[in-house]
């Protein structure tokens, strides 16, 4: 079942008589996002992340198209039970205590008696302690963290997270990413935006890149970021440079540092072992993965060029 | 229903903003000062001797209810204007705050219908009403009651009568948030309905001013759905002041303000429906 | 239907809500705001008339007192009994015949006019038997609890005449007529005042002071205090003997600690009156006014708790206001009431018993 289905979504915000056109936040988006996998978005400011999570909130009508969450429309109140939602700047009233404001979120959640499971959540997201202060004295990262727990009340099956870690501390990501992984092992789906790619990176499972409201490339992220073919080969001096060119190897980024394209492992060795006999020696050998970095800027890249064509 | 919770919590939000602090201090303040200050020498139920702070506040003597009613009047005036103009500018924020970026987002992505948050603010700022009112007029009921042994439950009728007004006048103010998320347009649209209200609730007597014809088909028109604020106060007064009231005419205006709240309400329901964040 | 079923709620609703909110716009019947202007101080015009008034000359000053200070007197006060602990009352008749509670009390008067004169009664039968109009020729009336009247008539005393009744003169401008059963005494006194009684000798009396033969006494009502349209003096006896019986004990502490009762009427309104209470021991009176407030608390409460509204709405209006050892006691009389209780009431209540 899928968790997120979007087909033709589109949304354009203002518009109609007398402003014109309007802007164009979601150009006919299609994505789909299996039950239990941790998906990330990415893409620019502007790309329309936020607006297609408030799509998936029932916080933003699409202008066209269809979204199910669930496989319910967003719209259903037993839909969005399901989710747990934190959003980017989560406002928190300053007067209540942490206990008041998730018992409130509990009861609009309807969830009863939920008293425990507050104080778990509490503990869970590392407030423990700070129950009886008010909200209006906390970081930015005690308060990401509230929302964390907020979005956790009631174990629901979709989460969907909206930079949960901006503002917190490294060790206190460590701990967010040890949160995510257990409600992944519950069987929730995750649903992440963040800047922090590579917090997207160490979280998720699959990629999306979102520009001018279209997904540009969409997978997992071995696929996007990873080559099975290609290998990043490090050789000790001397070497002949001439010699390993004409055996496909490409000078890399700094001294001794190749990359050579090999379909499988017995040409790799082959050709590994026609280098050696250059008169190269063998220093280290990985796989040439890029960084997410890489993959969206050429995916942006890639974007621009067709919508130029 | 989830309204209730919402509504709640603006009442917990109230309960720590300063203006509400200043309102049940000031309140709390005036009750006790006058609940130390004040001494009443009643006679068989004649107010013979009235001093505030020791010195003599009334030349007469008459039966405690009659001499209380100006008291009971003023206070009523007091209670229906300076609550709706305090109202006004003090509950100006909550709408806007509702739909704060951060929180709204929040507040729709939970299991809630849209209407049901509208609702529940709505009952929250009515709540603060009922609750400031009673709290003001059965205080000052209270300390009366004590002192001259007339208990009489009209002024908290009249207090009551003006936190109903005022939630009327809250559900257009309301509606005015969710069009424009602004407080400041929202007190403005308060204040101007109070003021509008009034000139409503002489609309039988101003439109003698204008010439018959159009010009007083106009204001008959524009001022037929406004709430009668004015005549909603004197009633109010004239409750507190122990004076004969139209049951008939005050039902009606108080049915028809309840109407004219509950319809802003569904105005501002409708244009929340409808609204992207 | 479901995006604009809101709106149409808000419609219909606005549209409800304005038809019922109209419903309560009938106009109300200006309310009638109390009129009464309570007598306190005379008047500029007062002061003026009361001047033009005094037309005897002074009394001679008695011991202690210097002569500079003596006045000329208003003859209707001189003439009235200076006998203590009786009460003395004037009445402008001429202001009370304007006033609109006079208005109203005249007008029925003059409605029932024929029926009167049928039983040998009225003003007409006055006019016919002593040669008076009591309402064109009578400027003031003043009453004395001593059984003294005595009326004020400008320019027309030497009309009075009882014929057949024995006259004689008495002192310079006295004439006195005696019923040969002793029962009424009539005289005039120059042709500005009309004397009434029983006995002949508080009539001579009268005349006696008016021609100053006989020792100079204050008159009951002092010159600084005629002023309203009602005004005089009640004596704390007579006054105690008007309670009812179950005020036995504010009676007795009327007796006990008032020395007089100052009382003015204004009419120009609805009707005002004062009553300037005096004792001379301070906290005596203070007492008493809390129990006379008390007393009219209570009587109010009955009057209540007996759904007697006319009573209550009448007593709504009495207060009492202590001050530098005496009090006043102001009540107001609203004009809607007093229609309730004079002449008009006996005619408004027939047409109703008989149907």
């Amino acid at each position: 079942m899928l968790a997120i289905e979007a087909r033709g979504l589109r949304k354009t915000y203002g518009g109609g008589w007398p402003r014109g056109a309007g802007r164009e936040a979601l150009a006919g988006l299609d994505l789909s996002v299996d039950e239990g996998a941790a998906f990330g978005l990415i893409g620019l400011n502007g790309a329309g992340k936020t607006t297609f999570i408030k799509s998936l909130l029932g916080v933003v009508r699409p202008s066209a198209g269809v979204v199910r969450v669930l496989g319910k429309d967003p719209e259903d109140p037993t839909a969005r039970a399901q989710v747990g939602y934190l959003p980017e700047r989560l406002f928190l009233p300053h007067a209540f205590t942490p206990v008041q404001f998730l018992a409130s979120v509990a009861r609009l959640k309807g969830l009863p008696r939920a008293d425990d499971e507050v104080r778990r959540q509490i503990g869970r997201v590392g407030l423990s302690g700070e129950e009886g202060r008010r909200i209006g004295g906390f970081s930015k990262g005690m308060r990401q963290r509230l929302g964390l727990a907020a979005a956790l009340l009631g174990g629901p099956m979709l989460l969907v997270l909206d930079e949960p870690t901006d503002g917190v501390d490294p060790l206190g990501r460590a701990e967010i990413r040890r949160i995510l992984a257990e409600e992944r092992a519950r069987g929730a789906t995750l649903f992440l935006n963040s800047h922090l790619l590579s917090e997207t990176e160490r979280v998720c499972d699959r990629i999306g890149i979102l520009s001018g409201g279209r997904l540009l490339r969409e997978g997992p992220i071995e696929t996007l970021c990873g080559s099975e073919t290609r290998y990043r080969v490090r050789l000790a001096p001397p070497f002949d440079s001439a010699a390993l060119a004409a055996l496909g190897f490409r000078a890399g980024d700094g001294e001794g540092a190749f990359v050579v394209d090999a379909p499988d492992p017995t040409a790799l060795n082959d050709l590994l072992d026609q280098a050696r006999r250059t008169g190269a020696r063998l220093v280290g050998l990985t796989h040439d993965v890029r960084d997410l970095e890489d993959v969206l800027a050429e995916a942006l890249g890639q974007g621009r060029e067709q919508g130029h064509a | 229903m989830k309204s209730f919770v919402v509504a709640r919590d603006l009442l917990r939000e109230a309960a720590s903003r300063r203006w509400f602090l200043a309102l049940g201090l000031g309140i709390t303040l005036m009750l006790v000062v006058m609940g130390l200050s004040l001494r009443m020498d009643v006679v068989d139920g004649a107010l013979a001797a009235t001093r505030l702070f020791g010195k003599s506040m009334n030349t007469q003597i008459r039966a405690a209810d009659v001499a209380l009613r100006p008291a009971f009047v003023a206070s009523s005036y007091l209670i229906f204007y300076g609550g709706l103009l305090f109202g006004v500018v003090a509950c100006a924020d909550f709408g806007p705050s509702l739909l704060a970026p951060g929180r709204i987002e929040h507040l729709l992505s939970l299991p809630v219908r849209r209407f049901e948050l509208v609702v529940g603010t709505f009952l929250g700022v009515l709540a603060l009403a009922l609750l400031g009112a009673l709290y003001g007029a059965g205080g000052l009921v209270l300390i009366f009651g004590v002192k001259t042994g007339v208990f009489s439950g009209r002024l908290i009728v009249s207090a009551l009568l003006a936190s109903v007004t005022f939630s009327a006048i809250y559900g257009a103010m309301l509606t005015v948030a969710i069009a424009a998320r602004s407080a400041a347009l929202s007190a403005a649209s308060g204040g101007a309905l109070v003021l509008l209200g009034i000139v409503a609730g002489e609309r039988e007597r101003i439109a003698e001013f204008f010439d018959s014809g159009i010009s007083r088909t106009i204001f008959r028109g524009l001022t037929l759905f406004l709430p009668r604020v004015s005549s909603l106060a004197r009633s109010a007064g004239e409750i507190a002041g122990s004076e004969p009231v139209d049951p008939a005419a005050l039902t009606s205006m108080l049915l028809g303000l309840v109407v004219f709240g509950l319809a802003a309400l569904s105005l501002g329901i409708h244009l929340f429906e409808r609204k992207d964040f | 239907m479901r995006r604009v079923a809101w709106l149409v709620a808000f419609a219909a609703l606005l549209g409800l809500s304005a038809f019922l909110m109209s419903r309560g716009d009938k106009p109300k019947k200006p309310e009638r705001v109390l009129k009464a202007e309570f007598p306190r101080h005379p008047r500029d015009w007062e002061e003026e008339r009361n001047r033009k008034r005094r037309t005897l000359p002074p009394a001679a000053p008695r011991p202690g007192e210097d002569e500079g200070i003596q006045r000329k007197r208003d003859p209707l006060l001189v003439a009235l009994p200076v006998e203590k602990g009786k009460s003395s009352v004037v009445f402008e008749v001429a202001a009370l015949k304007e006033s609109p509670i006079g208005q109203i009390w005249l007008d029925c008067m003059l409605e029932e006019q024929a029926e009167n004169k049928r039983r040998g009664r009225g003003r007409d039968d006055f006019k016919e038997r002593f040669g008076i109009d009591l309402l064109q020729d009578v400027e003031r009336i003043a009453m004395s609890s001593s059984k003294v009247a005595v009326l004020s008539v400008a320019q027309g005393a030497g009309r009075f005449d009882k014929s057949g009744w024995p006259k004689r003169t008495f002192g310079e401008k006295g004439a006195i007529w005696e019923d040969t059963e002793g029962r009424s005494v009539f005289a005039t006194w120059g042709d500005e005042l009309v004397l009434a009684g029983v006995d002949v000798k508080e009539i001579e009396a009268a005349i006696a002071r008016l021609e100053s033969k006989s020792p100079p006494q204050a008159p009951p009502i002092p010159d600084w205090s005629a002023y309203g349209d009602i005004y005089g003096v009640l004596s704390p006896e007579e006054l105690a003997d008007m309670l009812p019986e179950e005020q036995g004990e504010i009676a007795a502490r009327i007796r006990a600690a008032i020395d007089r009762v100052d009382l003015h009427v204004d009419t120009s309104e609805d009707v005002a009156i004062v009553a300037d209470v005096n004792g001379s021991n301070m906290d005596d009176v203070t007492d008493l006014a809390k129990s006379m407030g008390a007393a009219l608390s209570l009587a109010r409460a009955g009057a209540e708790d007996q759904g007697d509204d006319r009573l209550r709405e009448l007593l709504d209006y009495a207060t009492i206001k202590p001050r530098d050892g005496r009090f006043t006691v102001d009540v107001a009389l609203p004009l809607e009431v007093l229609k309730q209780m004079g002449p008009c009431r006996k005619r408004d209540a027939a047409p109703s018993s008989s149907q």
